[in-house]
């Protein structure tokens, strides 16, 4: 052999190891491995790989917010929700507003540090609101003209319109040091939470230890393990025994693991179809759905307990608006399951069946199309279902996978499904309220002048207790025009380990990520 | 009396020189081929009657093991699982049909173009090139994110990226056929271009390319049915044989392994099957490779 | 040198026209990156300035032209920009994501490589007898499956039937990462590069079996074989270097074969791997990431050419005057 082929030769068979061996070192900076016993203070939770926060722990890029509304563990907020979705205060002691709602004085305690020792005062407070409003790109605060620190403990915030919910938004941001801050804050969060961030490998997971100077009751649990796994691998991760508490669905759910039991949060993650309310113009409406007494006709025709147990295989309640047990919920939304008086409806309304059995009024057949997001599987399965069940009622429906650059456009003439719940009320405003520059709502076409009105009103409300009762006025539209056919609340389902006390968890919004650790500082285990 | 040659001592009845059927290599290659062209079809037209009852669901019906009334099991939304995926393969086939004719015709327009023309010869090259430099499932997912995602990207996207090597054998034979003896005595005679193409050399490029033709289909179904699974082709209520198999992928822990192992299996029958139909052809039509 | 120095100036020139490529194929799409990004509930939760806001973040309605020639100009100062997805920069998460892919693709390209290339000889040196036909059959079946679905067959028999190796992902769950041994990676590489390996084996045995056939016919074995040379013989000194060319090309024009499996695998294992990210950049519209990652593998890819032309020179003394292939 030549020398250069040999030494080819050489190098070819060298390089791989070489490269192999460099692959093989750990990523991180070598901390001292701390052993993964089973204490009493730590737990291991699995979540799904949408619940990392990719742009890191930073309240301006979603962290707490978003999509998930959460407590963000490693920050305070000013207020916080009860577990009946109520007001209270975690850093405000004081929270009052001007008679115009344009002015909101909050005044907040002074013995809070951040966990870099330097104390939180309302220059920190004022920091924040200003900078989520400039670069946060999951919340809205285009009600927040500025926020003022009038001295350490007083912070005023100025707002562009009247705003009564204004304490459910500051439930959810979480105050970031003015001294610590930096884009790379994300990687590196500094706050004055339950928890900090001890270790995050992205991608896997993220460790939190107890913060040992907080200002409210100490945690009991002192390290929380979080992992980021597909559903499959959050099974195959309790299979295992190497989680306290994963995150699961209904198509798992009947499994029995051993050392395990099914632990079930209620929740106001709901999916609903969109019956769009007027004719078909061209671009918008739909003829058939244009109807209200098919509107009215398929709500009550649609039985929700069968989708349930269908579907849900249990694991859900019925829907019948956006906001369901919430505080500014109006309960005369709910409706009885009634075939019949739904086919009576129907006839009434002069949709007669034909000899294929579906009916027909003035010529236009009863058929719809019922789309739903191409990713999503329980939806997928509620409009098929859904499908399955308007052909008994005589109406021809089909299910169609959509990706989400089309479905807002198609969600204006089809029906959709979609998937709300959030822990403020502005979320009906969204739904509901016409836009002033189509005069119309924005995800369905939808237009009733008296329920504008009342949102309005209850936005402008000096109270918060005024604006629920608003709140539930406007609703009485709704329930008359069912522009929205609400159809489940789907309950979040996680395998817990025997001997794990997960405390009491208020009504989960949606999205299945975060909001079952919101009290993981209460969780304890017995013996 | 005559002296006649004493015959030989023969046995009673000795077996024929040959039995009465036999079949040889080549007789075997079309037998061969015409079974497998045979079955695809079956299964195209068996898919195509079953579209209705694979899109129907049944939510008291779901994830049962395979049976005697469900041969397959049913899916997690208690459809049938036979249906879904004969009606599956049916589409596959259909469209494997599809993009590798259009591919092939490419394939045969722009081999044929840089065997007659320098420049585009050159061009074709370095297209060839360009186009190869990017791995190919790479090369689908960005056309098929070009034109949106849905079933025309999953088309366009494999059309586009398999003609390559059907060309550049064209090529090679156009450029061979340019220079064989009996074409530049028909150009000498006088016979026009036309005449010269479809009188010389059709006929011989027709038998390569129908056998690049066929033995593009099993190239095309799996790679349709890989960008599928991977999530850019049809939406999931579609019964195409990647997303039965992608779905297939959450049971598999759960122990539901008929979900992904019969609709595999199928896929794999119906690709051999091109395969087979595609080898028969070469050997047919080009009968020195059957010895290879 | 002047061979080298051409053919790299030649790979420059494809990779600026594959850069081009990618970045109209990208911006022709219409999907849209919010919708697939931003999240149902959240963008319903937005105003209008806000949308705006994240329509300027996203690129949404920027001229191409001018955003490929910004995207150019950064990229060749070594700047990738940030990926949308990951909001870190493009070439950390892509440093990240091709360390774990590494492992997994230069161990199935060299196994299959190796393998494959035994198999061939062993098929082209006992034709048409029952070894050549087992390994004929076998290329055959295995060149009819997806990768994914052979991917999903081991799984099931693997890892869930009996349980030896991990499901997925490639670190131990639940593991702080400074106590992750080579071992533990390791084990999570192994079904995922046997899977790879796997499926790379048929095509490069089945050409090779061609190339050993060819060699066995021509008029020196024959001669060789007059002469009375025993097969290991004439394994070793004839076939061997008459092969070894055209396998060293196979074996590095297989680069673009493995990457593509790796795409399809790591999706199966839920390998945090470059395929992977080349997918959730897809679906997601990241075009920075995107950009990046094809950029990054045609760069590979066209190596790995370039490479083979080289070894090419290596190995056969007649190609070293710097003729091209015919």
């Amino acid at each position: 052999m030549t020398r250069v082929k040999r030494l080819t030769i050489m190098i070819l068979a060298v390089a791989p190891a070489i490269m192999v061996g460099c692959a093989g070192q750990p990523k991180h900076v070598a901390e001292p491995p701390t052993e993964t016993e089973k204490a009493s203070d730590s737990v291991v939770v699995v979540m799904g790989m949408n619940s990392e926060p990719e742009a890191g722990f930073d309240p301006a890029y979603g962290w707490g917010a978003g999509e998930h509304v959460h407590e963000p563990l490693i920050q305070s907020t000013l207020t916080a929700t009860t577990a009946d979705l109520q007001i209270t205060n975690d850093l405000a002691t004081d929270v009052g507003s001007s008679d115009n709602g344009l002015l909101w004085t909050v005044k907040i305690r002074g013995d809070v540090t951040f966990t870099d020792g330097e104390p939180l005062t309302a220059a920190d407070v004022a920091f924040t609101y200003n900078t989520v409003k400039n670069t946060s790109s999951v919340n809205d605060f285009t009600m927040l003209d500025k926020a003022v620190a009038v001295d350490d403990t007083t912070v005023e915030f100025h707002m562009t319109r009247p705003f009564s919910i204004w304490p459910y938004t500051m439930a959810i941001v979480g105050i970031v040091p003015a001294h610590a801050y930096s884009p790379d804050y994300g990687g590196q969060p500094v706050g004055s939470g339950r928890y900090m961030l001890k270790q995050w490998d992205k991608g896997q997971q993220i460790i939190l230890e107890a913060n040992p100077d907080y200002y409210g009751k100490a945690p009991q649990m002192k390290k929380v393990t979080i992992l980021f796994m597909s559903e499959d691998s959050s099974f195959a991760a309790v299979k295992a025994g190497e989680a306290d508490l994963a995150y699961t669905a209904a198509s798992f759910a009947e499994q029995a693991i051993k050392g395990y039991s099914l632990f079930s949060a209620a929740s106001v993650d709901n999916r609903v179809l969109n019956l769009p309310a007027i004719p078909f113009d061209g671009e918008k409406g739909n003829d058939v759905t244009s109807d209200p007494a098919f509107r009215k006709a398929v709500n009550i025709g649609l039985n929700r307990e069968q989708m349930i147990l269908a579907v849900l295989d249990g694991h859900g309640t019925p829907a019948y608006r956006a906001c369901d047990r919430m505080p500014w919920y109006n309960p005369n939304a709910v409706v009885e399951y009634d075939q019949k008086a739904a086919i009576a409806l129907l006839e009434q309304a002069g949709w007669i069946a034909g000899a294929d059995g579906i009916r027909e009024k003035e010529g236009l057949r009863a058929e719809v199309n019922i789309l739903y997001p191409a990713g999503d599987s329980v939806r997928q399965a509620l409009a098929a279902e859904c499908c399955n069940q308007l052909k008994v009622l005589g109406i021809a429906a089909a299910f169609e996978g959509v990706g989400w650059d089309v479905a807002y456009d198609r969600a204006q003439s089809e029906i959709m499904t979609w998937g709300w719940g959030a822990h403020t009320p502005m979320e009906l405003y969204n739904i509901y309220h016409t836009m002033s520059d189509t005069g119309l709502a924005t995800y369905s076409p939808y237009a009733n002048a008296a329920v504008d009105r009342l949102m309005d009103e209850a936005l402008a409300a000096d109270s918060l207790e005024k604006s629920y009762a608003l709140w539930q006025q406007a609703q009485e539209g709704m329930i008359e025009d069912v522009p929205w056919m609400w159809l489940v609340n789907i309950d979040h389902l996680y395998w817990v380990r025997e001997g794990l006390a997960v405390a009491e968890q208020k009504l989960h919004p949606h999205g299945h990520g975060w909001s079952i650790v919101n009290n993981v500082d209460r969780w304890s285990w017995s013996a | 009396m005559n002296v006649q040659a004493k015959e030989p001592a023969r046995r009673p009845n000795p077996p024929r020189a040959t039995p009465r059927f036999q079949i040889n290599r080549r007789q075997f290659a079309l037998i061969l081929f015409l079974l497998a062209v045979l079955s695809l079809t079956a299964v195209a037209i068996a898919g195509d009657r079953c579209a209705s009852i694979a899109m129907e669901t049944d939510f008291t019906q779901k994830n049962l093991a395979p049976c005697l009334s469900h041969p397959f099991g049913t899916d997690w939304m208690g459809r049938d699982m036979l249906a879904r995926t004969l009606t599956g393969l049916s589409l596959s086939v259909r469209l494997g049909l599809l993009t590798a004719t259009a591919s092939a015709a490419i394939a045969a327009l722009m081999g044929s173009a840089a065997a007659m023309n320098k420049t585009l010869d050159a061009l074709f090259s370095w297209l060839i090139d360009l186009v190869m430099g990017v791995p190919h499932i790479l090369l689908l997912i960005l056309i098929s994110f070009a034109c949106g995602r849905g079933f025309r990207g999953v088309v366009i996207g494999v059309t586009l990226s398999h003609w390559m090597s059907l060309a550049r054998v064209i090529r090679s034979e156009v450029l061979q056929l340019k220079q064989s003896a009996y074409v530049q005595i028909a150009a000498k005679l006088g016979a026009s271009h036309l005449r010269i193409v479809l009188r010389h050399m059709v006929p011989n490029l027709l038998p390569q390319f129908l056998v690049g033709l066929v033995l593009l289909f099993p190239h095309a179904i799996l790679h349709e049915a890989s960008i599928t699974f991977l999530g850019f082709g049809l939406p999931p209520e579609q019964p195409a044989v990647g997303i039965i198999l992608s779905e297939s992928m959450q049971y598999l822990v759960m122990g539901r392994w008929w979900l992904a192992v019969f609709p595999g299996l199928l896929l794999v029958t119906g690709v051999l099957l091109f395969g087979v139909a595609g080898n028969c052809l070469r050997s047919l039509t080009n009968p020195a490779s059957a010895n290879e | 040198m002047r061979f080298v120095a051409k053919t790299s100036l030649r790979m420059a020139l494809l990779l600026v026209c594959v850069s081009i490529l990618a970045f109209a194929l990208v911006s022709a799409s219409p999907v849209d990156p919010l919708g697939a990004n931003v999240g149902q509930a959240a963008l319903g939760s937005m105003s209008v300035e806000q949308i705006a806001k994240l329509e300027t973040y996203w690129g949404v309605n920027e001229p191409p032209v001018r955003r490929y020639l910004a995207w150019a100009g950064d990229f060749i100062r070594g700047d990738m920009g940030i990926s949308l997805l990951y909001r870190r920069n493009v070439a950390l998460v892509l440093a990240e994501k091709a360390s774990n892919s590494l492992l997994l693709m230069l161990s199935a390209w060299i196994l299959s490589g190796a393998l494959g290339f035994a198999l061939g000889i062993a098929a082209g040196m006992n034709r048409e007898k029952t070894a050549d036909r087992l390994i004929q059959g076998y290329c055959a079946l295995i060149a009819s499956m997806p990768v994914f679905w052979l991917a999903l067959l081991l799984l099931t028999v693997f890892a869930v039937l009996l349980r030896v190796l991990p499901i997925g992902l490639s670190v131990p769950i639940g593991m702080e990462s400074a106590a992750v041994t080579f071992a533990d990676r390791l084990r999570h590489a192994t079904l995922p590069a046997l899977t790879l390996s796997v499926a790379g084996i048929a095509n490069i045995a089945l050409h090779t079996r061609e190339k050993v056939i060819d060699v066995m016919s021509s008029d020196y074995v024959l001669f060789a074989m007059a002469r009375g040379e025993g097969r290991r013989s004439i394994l070793r000194l004839h076939v061997l270097r008459n092969v070894l060319l055209p396998a060293v090309t196979l074996q590095f024009a297989s680069i673009s074969e493995v990457f593509g499996g790796s795409v399809l695998v790591e999706q199966v294992f839920s390998y945090p791997g470059l395929g992977q990210t080349a997918v959730r950049a897809g679906l997601g519209g990241d075009v920075p990431l995107l950009m990046g990652i094809t950029v990054v593998s045609a760069i590979i890819v066209l190596l790995g050419n370039l490479a083979a032309n080289i070894l090419y020179g290596v190995i056969d003394p007649r190609m070293r005057s710097g003729r091209e292939r015919a």
